[in-house]
């Protein structure tokens, strides 16, 4: 049987669709995994994120278009997960910090940590047109046209947001 | 300040969605506008620490994410986050650990641990102790933009780049000053310096260029205190490849097109310097 193309998730029977789905969807593991990063600069945290987006994305698999790219569907679920809930935090894993970055000095590691939280927050207090955009660009690796027909808008507005929230961010991190 | 009618273009050209003829026209007032010029220098410098904020997935992550696809897909109680061994036997105190759970279950960490030593195996590379990624994407970007008419260094007359003027501009511009050897023998024309900031650091920048045309610079910056000197290791970024090595002062970061004799340039350059 002919599967639709614009439904990868339906037709055929379950383990098939889990197949496709695992080869259509890891490769976008990295660009999930920086989407969590950013949303969250708990490792652990981002790392549950992650497997729970993956799980969700397999089980609504039948719902996914398949003109859509993949990540921003990801992406999707992903931002859906983050706003849920969730209990709070334990002690880090081990095994999150089994491939940590190398950190080459205490003092060096602690100016690049409050460097990066100021980004991070910076990136929170965006507006919400402009973060998305930035997010999906910047995080995710999707062309301005990808951009564009995920968010229903022309790609002339995501040009103009993405180069608001790219001075805000610079304009943010000026000492 | 960026020419604020230029801003959208000056982010598609990072981003590599301007079209040939926009980007000739965007180079030329770059050459002419310090103002663009130093604002794109910021904005690579921002996305390289974007980069950093967010690592690609760890390959233990990735047989996590795997193993609990295939345990879904299996129709196995899926190991959710929350849902530990544990948690499952029915302790409470387990389950208040959530979303920490699956990674607790001895079983899926073992399992994890197997494949990702697997994944270890293969891509061993990826988890040698190294440059951040951050620092990787900001280089390949540093190096993109030799292309571009960003203010530099001065030339002789003529045109022709200096190369025993390098060192003084150097010490001048408070960036390491490594020497600009004569590399002709080994077939790399010296083609110029500048200085430029990379990933944070201020870094000295020469650029060679080997006969029929491919440029290799060479980024030098000072070694932080907790680096060690160490040979030259290899990092591929998209297209680029970069040779990097510390000589216990200076961490030095050849980047050029694979397969451009980027490891040529660096045997001959560590032979002469």
């Amino acid at each position: 049987m002919r599967q639709p193309l614009d439904r990868p998730g339906r037709g055929g029977d379950p383990a098939a669709a889990s197949e496709r789905f695992r080869a259509l969807a890891l490769p976008a593991l990295d660009a999930v995994h920086r989407l969590a990063r950013v949303l969250t600069a708990d490792r652990a945290r981002a790392d549950d994120l992650v497997q729970e987006t993956y799980l969700r994305a397999l089980r609504y698999f039948d719902t996914y278009q398949g003109e859509r790219d993949i990540r921003a569907w990801l992406f999707a679920i992903l931002r859906n997960l983050h706003r849920e809930p969730h209990p709070p935090d334990a002690a880090p894993l081990a095994e999150a910090d089994a491939v940590a970055d190398p950190v080459p000095d205490p003092e060096a590691a602690a100016i690049a940590a409050d460097r990066a939280q100021r980004l991070r927050r910076a990136i929170a207090a965006l507006p919400e047109p402009a973060r998305e955009v930035l997010m999906l660009r910047e995080f995710a690796g999707l062309s301005y046209a990808a951009i564009a027909a995920e968010l229903g808008v022309p790609e002339g507005t995501v040009m103009s947001r993405l180069a608001r929230a790219r001075a805000q961010l610079r304009e943010a991190l000026t000492p | 300040m960026i020419c604020p009618d230029r801003e959208p273009a000056l982010n598609a050209l990072i981003d590599g969605e301007l079209d040939p003829a926009a980007s000739r026209v965007l180079a030329a007032h770059l050459g002419s506008c310090p103002g663009c010029a130093a604002g794109m220098v910021e904005m690579l410098a921002l996305r390289g620490e974007m980069a950093a904020l967010a690592p690609p997935a760890s390959p233990v992550l990735a047989a996590r994410v795997g193993a609990a696809l295939a345990a879904e897909a299996a129709g196995v109680a899926s190991p959710r986050p929350g849902a530990t061994v544990a948690a499952r036997a029915g302790r409470p105190a387990a389950r208040r650990r959530g979303w920490k759970g699956f990674g607790r279950s001895l079983g899926g960490l073992a399992a994890g641990l197997a494949v990702a030593g697997l994944v270890l195996l293969v891509t061993g590379r990826l988890v040698r102790p190294g440059p951040s990624r951050g620092e990787l994407v900001a280089l390949s970007d540093a190096a993109g933009r030799l292309s571009l008419p960003l203010p530099q260094a001065p030339t002789s007359q003529g045109g022709t780049p200096a190369r025993r003027a390098a060192g003084p501009w150097f010490r001048a511009a408070g960036v390491p000053t490594v020497p600009a050897p004569e590399l002709a023998a080994a077939g790399f024309r010296f083609a110029g310096f500048r200085a430029d900031l990379v990933a944070g650091h201020r870094a000295a920048v020469l650029v060679y260029r080997r006969r029929g045309g491919a440029a290799v610079a060479l980024f030098a910056w000072s070694a932080g205190a907790g680096e060690g000197a160490h040979p030259p290791r290899r990092a591929r970024v998209g297209e680029r490849l970069v040779v990097y090595w510390n000589d216990g002062t200076t961490e030095f970061w050849a980047v050029g097109a694979r397969g451009d004799g980027v490891r040529d340039f660096v045997a001959a350059y560590r032979r002469v310097a």
